[in-house]
């Protein structure tokens, strides 16, 4: 009986301890596309506030306390279970406390910016996305609303949020964007999470970014709205296809290069659009010489 | 009690004698670019099917139940490609012929196991007579690329994992002045990328597999920004 009772209390305790170890359940935007493609027109734009902040300085790491580190216990399977319960709920405060901190230390590198970033109210980020898209896509297809209303053809609701690197030379968007199909009920017909990176060379990155009233930073922060807007749309509607093989695409980022493994949907002059692991849609800036032809291929975009 | 104590330390003086001290990095001298009539040969190994590892999981119910908890991993981990490793040796030849040096690839896969074997008490010197590709070819260097392990790696306490797997490139560089059997420049490389977001997400674990191919490509560009 004892060694039954031995037995199950191991089972258990291995069982236990696998799963010990293991990541935070984060969420994230999981990539979702309806198998018909349709024509997006009628479309009402919603930006979403979720109560987070738009803007946010850039972390070193992604993520800077993985694992769950060495752990030493006592003997006995009640007190070893009761270790495991305390070192996953102290462990997991800890890293939010850090996680936290960080953050905030992190957030002061936007302090210069504030004045050009404190017009980015969800209702300007809305106006702003809507006078380009109306413009990039004619025919009046943009309507601003804050509430679902009825007979818009689709609602667009998207959560931009902007990181701003440490060394201030790289800017990038990460957006989530659900579509809707709004009759005869809501459903959804495409989600994802789009990143757009910005980058400068300038040497003096603040200067370079806050020019003329900060019209740089504007451009920017407006044109990337409005790209992953267009990538989202264009995604939706069936139009990148993933037709290349799967490659591990490098690309840099505050004079570091990192990797990502992905398909490419658009490889143009001026940007790569890739299409990640999990679904997710990066444009990339890109830099190399074109002639007239890829040039004027590439503004359509 | 004493004879005890004494046996104990005869033997902890003879297994720290077993255990060689590892080879440090040697860097590559700068007059070595400036040393004329110098052929590098490049040469890599086979390069292993990448696999789960799961060190620390030390007794055989370890592992079983370690690896049990990874085989939907370990299935996807089948499917990872290794190909853009081929072009290694190729890119480090375009990398040394930039700095004026000529360069051959060789084409024969590089194994320690055909080498003679040298006893040296210096931890900073090869292993192995590496004379014998002199004799084949008119090289003066042979730069070796082992790539020793890649796939995913996560620590065991015996059935404790002690941290999430990682996608993980483990490799070896090293250049030998073959007049002269010493090394020119050592490197052992190892990588480890952790998802971005969440590991445990099957079948196709796309955060894991993306930090697999994260480590095979900055352990390519590790092995090859001395040059």
């Amino acid at each position: 009986m004892k060694a039954h009772l031995f037995i199950l209390l191991c089972c258990t305790a291995i069982a236990g301890l696998t799963g010990c170890g293991s990541q935070n359940h984060r969420h994230y935007i999981q990539y979702q596309q309806q198998p018909e493609n349709e024509s997006i027109e009628h479309v009402g734009l919603v930006v979403v506030n979720s109560g987070e902040p738009r803007f946010l300085g850039g972390l070193e790491s992604s993520g800077p306390y993985q694992g769950a580190g060495g752990m030493l216990y006592g003997p006995g399977a009640a007190g070893f279970a009761a270790m495991l319960a305390a070192h996953a709920i102290t462990q997991s405060a800890v890293d939010e406390a850090k996680a936290a901190e960080a953050q905030a230390q992190a957030n002061l590198i936007l302090d210069k910016y504030q004045s050009v970033l404190a017009r980015y109210t969800d209702s300007y980020i809305a106006a702003v996305s809507l006078a380009s898209l109306n413009t990039i896509i004619p025919d009046g297809k943009f309507h601003s609303i804050t509430e679902h209303p009825e007979n818009f053809g689709f609602i667009i609701e998207m959560s931009p949020v902007f990181y701003m690197a440490q060394d201030e030379k790289s800017l990038v968007l990460k957006n989530a964007i659900t579509i809707y199909k709004d009759l005869p009920e809501d459903k959804i017909v495409y989600q994802n999470m789009i990143q757009a990176i910005a980058v400068t060379e300038s040497s003096t990155p603040s200067d370079y970014w806050l020019a003329q009233d900060g019209q740089e930073l504007s451009r920017v922060v407006s044109g990337a709205i409005i790209r992953s807007i267009e990538a989202a749309m264009k995604d939706a509607g069936g139009h990148f296809k993933n037709t290349t093989k799967a490659q591990t695409i490098a690309y840099k980022l505050s004079d570091v290069t990192h990797y990502e493994r992905g398909t490419v949907l658009i490889d143009d002059c001026d940007k790569r659009v890739v299409r990640t692991l999990r679904g997710w849609i990066y444009i990339l800036p890109q830099n190399i010489m074109c002639g007239p032809d890829e040039e004027a291929a590439a503004a359509k975009i | 009690m004493l004879f005890r104590v004494s046996l104990l330390l005869v033997l902890a003086a003879l297994t720290s004698a077993c255990a060689t001290a590892p080879t440090q990095p040697i860097a590559l001298q700068t007059e070595f670019w400036d040393t004329p009539n110098q052929k590098v040969g490049v040469v890599i190994s086979e390069i292993p099917a990448p696999d789960v590892f799961l060190p620390g999981a030390g007794c055989l119910l370890c592992v079983a139940v370690a690896e049990g908890n990874h085989a939907t991993l370990s299935k996807n981990v089948d499917t990872f490609d290794t190909s853009e490793l081929q072009s290694l040796p190729e890119e480090i030849k375009h990398k040394l012929e930039s700095k004026g040096l000529e360069v051959v690839v060789l084409s024969e896969k590089f194994s320690g196991k055909a080498l003679k074997k040298i006893k040296s008490s210096d931890p900073q010197s090869p292993k192995f007579d590496y004379s014998s590709f002199a004799n084949d070819s008119d090289i003066t260097h042979l730069l070796v690329v082992e790539i020793q392990g890649l796939g995913i790696h996560r620590n065991y306490s015996s059935y404790v994992p002690v941290g999430d797997p990682q996608g993980w490139f483990s490799a070896l560089s090293y250049m030998v002045d073959l007049r002269t059997n010493t090394y020119a420049w050592y490197k052992p490389v190892q990588i480890f990328k952790a998802s971005d977001i969440v590991w445990d997400e099957p079948p196709a674990f796309p955060g894991l597999t993306n930090a697999y191919y994260q480590a095979l490509a900055e352990g390519k560009s590790t092995l090859t920004n001395d040059f």
